[in-house]
């Protein structure tokens, strides 16, 4: 019969713990590699959060992680101790025949369950503590749209009582410093999730229903930083593409000059020209977007509140003032505006019926491809230039 | 000398095309076979292809994240892959392995000869084989799911008017689960019956070993898990195809109805996934550290416990959608209980190496590194519990490095543990054993390298289902380092294949018991012959080969039994029997094979297409019940 070769003896211990150690040094090469490689250059981080709201959360994270690495190194060097302290060697061939301890048993259960107890207390606190509703909220409702972000501020007449409309814009988001802002959530297409890392833990924002999350820019370093974001619930083809940001303005007067603006609409004079461009004539622009001042019962509408959520596209009644677009997945350039122009679904797919893309009459969700339509480059670099101008 | 019979058939039993189909050798037989062993073998060659095939999947997943505004795929590409993956992985690969060592190893543990119903085991497999074809068939025709492999409503089943995934892809997603569901069922029926009425006698179901009580209890989620996902998916496949409002915000319905539906499934699913993992280890450990299993009966206790938790905790999966403070705690607090069960079975497992005889040989390398990697991965879990955390945590990297720790660095370091611990009972040789810790430290070395940094990019905010990413977020170096890390793994497993090639050539012979194990599958000879035991044991204990071989002194310590059990002791015994063994045939891969056309009608509403796969399986159905049990030459 033959006798199988036994390996034990051509493994020393020597390599094992080389191997142990082999695999320790890749690890923390990897760990170094990865931390002073830190090429962050925006605000996206919850680790390092940056107003109430997400402190409260990562902090209660970071407390529980100490035990858990203790445990975690325990488990693990426990693994490494038996499997080598208890190696077969001539003379303990034949090991005592332990079945089980009984205190051990009921040690190793009680002590966990306690640990878990004791975890669940503060968790149990702080859920009940961030579901209350702020006192004296900014409020916003928030439109999860495909692949962007609509924002109606509906109660800026509790901060100033002049202002006695709503205001309506997209991506990004302007807050106040110091104020709590109180978002509503809705969909009236896929499930969304609303997330500023550095600010707050994200919520979905689910079709029929309303959600609630709120946050506060409470520390003096937020003041006049943009803190980014984007959707985190897969929402369809270009779901990586739908981006947000967030600034804090340094104060509220700011913050309320901003809003102001905001409700302003483009001049006749203005108007005129975006029809020469065919921005409001033959490209159909406003099919999808809204411009402020063409159209009254449009303008009172948005002004109210009830024009919120009813196009497929972004207000892009003050798009010059913006840092981003196209879902602020792009900082804003003449360039790149009118490369988006022209052929939007090549820089962001557009989900259509057949295939991933790319016409101006098959059914789509997305910006159009207005290439296949006919419009030249030059026409696209002078709709972006028009839109960049400050406006008059 | 032991003769082995196909069943006696009835007189009069009809003949001719319903006729049993005789070859035991040769590729038909493969096709025909309801021999547990032989339908394991395909459940696990099924299962490692499809491994290839999601880990390929990742891998261009990791190519496209190697660096940010990656342009190696387009956005819809890339929605398929991570779609394809996690269904391929969690449905093609995770379930079936567990399936492919329960059918091979429940039988032979407990004693008997083939399962219960062999013929439901054959439809079981071969739908699952076909719900895998069809599910990637969909590439034929540009049409791969591409919902996630969770596939949320209302994104997978509105008109692409109402912004919803256009296409086949989501069709193809709910007809294939629904197929391979069936065969899961199935699967889960047999297996509970075979061990309820099959056992050796003298083996109660507390001398079950570990293994089977794993596979027994996921039979049982198994049942109760699939009707809710399946209510789910046939309500997506409705809403989609036929404008009904399951989930339908618009007319009042509410798609959180889906995700509760989903995850109620869902989580028994990932216990589903893992606990055939610990039962491979619970068999492994013990044998490599010459010691019993510490704690046998708590270990048992704490799998059924965290079976019956399971069922409690699936809207942890849902923490963000807005549940309300009050289900918050009620499923925050029931998550961070379930983490207790599972913590006692690692101690135990600890408690049953220590003081052993501990040979490292490959299967105990990976059964060790399954302890390390899962707890970490446990750890991490524990870590999504604390609700208000979560909603940093939730659908971003983070998520993703937990459950790649438990089901990678868990369940598949388990299989491969399996794999070169049963390899010589399957086949009757070894797997190269150096060649495996090679394979051992490279899969340990490249999945951490993978999913480690998972970790740290998740908590700095990286999202998961993202075809790509910006720069300047802080992600672009640890992406690399991950992407690496993939390849590191492709590497280990193409070494595991080698291993399989260069071990089949030079057939390194193994014998009955190569590793001195403890259960009875290594009483009899290696491979097994079809009827597994020539003559059916008495059992007389908990390891009751073990004892066949070894006693204990006053202390405890093992002494040899002089007269110890040599394998197969008993075929040249006097007590021969004419052993009556199931007969193959034809019906359930027809049965299996209509319902595959079917499929087709579903998804393309071809009605005549649907109408042929309903007859040929109505066909193979009746003919299933009314075929003789005896292949002709067998006839008295």
């Amino acid at each position: 019969m033959l006798r199988v070769r036994d390996m034990t003896t051509r493994s020393s211990p020597r390599r094992l713990l080389r191997g142990i150690s082999g695999v320790a040094v890749l690890a923390a090469s990897a760990v170094l590699l990865a931390a002073c490689g830190d090429d962050s250059t925006r605000e996206i981080n919850p680790l390092d959060p940056q107003g109430k709201v997400a402190k409260k959360q990562i902090g209660l994270l970071e407390f529980w992680m100490i035990p858990a690495a203790i445990i975690g190194v325990g488990v693990l060097g426990a693994t490494v101790f038996v499997a080598l302290r208890f190696r077969e060697r001539p003379g303990n061939e034949n090991p005592k025949q332990t079945h089980g301890n009984t205190t051990l048993e009921i040690g190793w259960t009680i002590v966990p369950a306690l640990i878990m107890a004791s975890m669940a207390v503060p968790t149990v606190a702080l859920i009940w503590e961030l579901d209350e509703k702020p006192a004296d909220p900014l409020e916003v409702t928030v439109y999860g749209k495909q692949w962007w972000w609509e924002y109606q501020y509906t109660n800026l007449g509790d901060l100033d009582p002049t202002i006695d409309y709503q205001v309506n814009t997209a991506n990004e988001l302007h807050i106040p410093p110091d104020q709590a802002v109180y978002f509503t959530l809705k969909s009236n297409n896929v499930i969304h999730s609303f997330w500023v890392p550095s600010l707050a833990g994200k919520k979905d924002v689910v079709p029929g229903r309303e959600n609630h999350v709120w946050l506060i820019a409470d520390k003096e370093e937020n003041k006049g930083r943009w803190y980014f974001g984007q959707c985190v619930e897969y929402c369809g083809l270009s779901h990586a593409d739908m981006r947000l940001r967030v600034f804090v303005h340094e104060t509220e007067a700011d913050f309320l000059d901003w809003a102001r603006r905001q409700h302003e609409p483009w001049s006749e004079a203005r108007l005129a020209r975006a029809d020469e461009l065919g921005i409001t004539s033959k490209w159909g622009c406003t099919s999808c977007h809204y411009i402020g001042g063409l159209d009254e019962t449009n303008d009172a509408a948005i002004a109210s509140g009830t024009g919120a959520n009813t196009r497929p596209g972004p207000n892009l009644t003050h798009l010059g003032e913006r840092k981003s677009f196209a879902g602020a997945k792009y900082d804003l350039d003449p360039e790149k505006l009118a490369e988006w122009i022209w052929h939007a679904p090549e820089l962001k797919p557009a989900q259509c019926d057949k295939s991933v893309a790319r016409s101006g009459s098959e059914t789509c969700v997305g910006m159009p491809n207005f290439e296949k339509s006919n419009m030249t480059e030059d026409e696209a670099r002078a709709i972006a230039a028009f839109l960049l101008e400050s406006e008059q | 000398m032991t003769t082995v019979e196909h069943a006696v058939g009835q007189v009069g039993a009809p003949r001719g095309i319903l006729a049993r189909p005789t070859k035991t050798t040769g590729f038909t037989s493969w096709l025909t076979t309801i021999d547990h062993k032989r339908i394991g073998i395909m459940y696990g060659a099924v299962a490692l292809v499809f491994f290839v095939i999601g880990g390929l999947e990742a891998l261009a997943i990791r190519l496209q994240l190697l660096q940010p505004d990656g342009t190696v795929m387009s956005a819809k590409v890339y929605n398929q892959m991570f779609t394809m993956h996690g269904t391929t992985m969690v449905f093609l690969v995770g379930m079936p392995m567990a399936v492919a060592f329960g059918n091979y190893f429940v039988p032979l543990m407990i004693g008997a000869r083939d399962v219960a119903f062999p013929r439901i085991n054959m439809f079981g497999f071969w739908i699952v084989f076909f719900g895998g074809i069809f599910m990637y068939s969909s590439f034929l025709w540009e049409s791969a799911p591409d919902g996630g492999w969770f596939g949320y409503a209302p994104l997978t089943s509105q008109p692409l008017s109402n912004g919803a995934l256009p296409g086949h892809g989501p069709d193809f997603w709910t007809v294939g689960l629904i197929m391979m569901g069936i065969g899961s069922v199935t699967s889960s029926l047999n297996f509970i019956v075979t061990m309820l009425n099959m056992r050796a006698p003298g083996m109660t179901l507390l001398r079950m070993p570990v293994f089977c009580w794993m596979i027994f209890v996921i039979a049982f989620l198994t049942l109760f898990a699939m009707p809710p996902v399946t209510a789910a998916l046939i309500q997506v496949y409705l809403d989609r195809n036929f404008a009904t409002n399951f989930f339908n915000a618009a007319s009042g319905a509410d798609p959180l109805l889906y995700q509760h539906l989903f995850w109620l499934f869902g989580h028994p699913e990932v216990y589903i996934l893992i606990l055939p993992g610990m039962g491979i280890v619970s068999e492994i450990l013990p044998v490599f550290s010459r010691k019993p299993l510490f704690g046998y009966r708590v270990v048992i206790f704490s799998g059924i416990a965290i079976g019956f938790v399971g069922w409690g905790v699936w809207a942890h999966h849902m923490y963000a959608t807005g549940l309300g403070p009050a289900a918050l705690t009620g499923f925050g607090v029931a998550t961070m209980a379930i983490g207790v069960p599972t913590g006692v079975k690692i101690f135990n497992w600890l408690g049953t190496v220590w003081g052993g005889a501990v040979r490292l040989k490959t299967p105990m390398l990976f059964a060790l590194g399954f302890i390390a990697m899962f707890t970490l991965g446990g750890l991490s879990g524990v870590m999504h519990s604390i609700v208000p955390s979560n909603s940093q945590q939730t659908d971003t990297y983070f998520i993703v490095a937990h459950f790649h720790y438990v089901l990678f660095g868990g369940l598949i370091f388990a299989f491969f543990g399996g794999f070169y611990y049963w390899w010589p009972k399957i086949f009757g040789h070894f797997l190269d054993d150096r060649l495996g810790k090679v394979n051992f430290w490279t899969l340990l070395i490249g999945f951490n390298l993978t999913f480690g940094p998972m970790h740290l990019v998740g908590l700095r905010g990286m999202p998961r289902r993202t075809y790509t990413y910006g720069e300047g977020f802080g992600w672009d170096t640890l992406n690399v380092v991950e992407t690496i890390g993939g390849f590191v793994i492709a590497f280990s497993v193409l070494l595991f294949v080698v291993n399989i090639a260069i071990s089949a050539k030079r057939r390194v012979p193994a014998g009955a018991d190569p590793w001195d194990g403890r259960t009875l599958e290594w009483s009899i000879p290696s491979p097994p012959p079809e009827y597994n035991f020539a003559v059916v044991p008495e059992v007389h204990g908990f390891d009751d080969f073990w004892h066949r071989k070894y006693t204990e002194d006053d202390e405890g310590r093992l002494v040899k039994l002089p007269s110890g059990a040599a394998p197969d002791h008993d075929s040249h015994s006097e007590h021969a029997e004419h052993i009556h063994m199931p007969s193959p045939s034809y019906w359930p891969m027809a049965f299996a094979f209509g319902m595959f056309v079917m499929a087709y009608g579903f998804v393309f509403k071809a009605w005549w297409v649907l109408g042929v796969g309903v007859a040929v399986a109505m066909i193979g159905l009746t003919a299933w019940a009314i075929e003789p049990h005896t292949a002709e030459e067998d006839h008295r």
